[in-house]
């Protein structure tokens, strides 16, 4: 489950999966970074995108750009907000406002992810094995 | 740096229309061809306004598409002969 941290004016969204696995998967899998739905299950909803420069949220998806300096490496996003003067429930209570719909598609994309990335590894592992290197 | 973030595009003509969601820095070309929409012939309209050859290639934040919008391409049928 992605997870939000607070610092000032800034709001840090780490995501439940590495920026490799994330990268990984936009390549060999990118559908699987697509929430659908609608009367027909077809329906774009929300797409987790993977940035070059500088990530971004929308309504409509997330886009991660960096990873986590700690040793996890988590995809992560810092947007800035205005919280001036307002005390810790309150910007809980806004954040969670504002950042909820988002949340909660990530979230729901995120659970599928390891799954995926577990068939990716084992694609990989097989291609890799019968790979052979003759001179 | 320019920031990337999703945008929920209609995109179509007048007999497809289809909804995907894609990175801002992609140009109006990229999806269109994704999508698989002739834009040889007839106009082009984002938004309801009428695209000129070269905007094909650039992005949707190069038009300041924050959130969604509709990407068209509309073939007017020609007058019957009288």
């Amino acid at each position: 489950m992605a997870k939000v941290i607070i610092a000032g004016d800034a709001v840090v969204i780490n995501s439940s999966i590495k920026f490799e696995d994330l990268k990984a998967i936009k390549k060999y899998r990118p559908e699987a970074l697509i929430l659908k739905g609608g009367e027909d299950g077809k329906e774009q909803l929300f797409k987790i995108g993977i940035g070059e420069n500088c990530g971004g949220i929308s309504k409509y998806g997330i886009t991660f750009a960096t990873a986590t300096r700690d040793d996890e490496k988590l995809a992560t996003l810092t947007v800035v907000d205005n919280f001036d003067g307002e005390d810790a429930s309150s910007i809980k209570e806004k954040v969670a406002d504002k950042f909820g719909e988002t949340l909660t598609n990530l979230n729901a994309l995120e659970a599928n992810l390891p799954d995926v990335i577990d068939e990716i590894e084992t694609a990989k592992n097989d291609i890799i094995e019968n790979i052979t290197v003759a001179q | 740096m320019n920031e990337t973030y999703q945008v929920k595009v209609v995109v179509g003509n007048n007999v497809k229309r289809e909804t995907v969601i894609v990175d801002s820095t992609t140009t109006l070309r990229t999806v269109l061809e994704e999508v698989d929409i002739d834009y040889t012939r007839g106009g082009m309209h984002l938004d309801g306004a009428t695209l000129t050859p070269g905007d094909l290639d650039k992005t949707f934040s190069d038009f300041g598409i924050t959130e969604k919008c509709y990407l068209l391409n509309v073939v007017k049928a020609d007058n019957a002969a009288c």
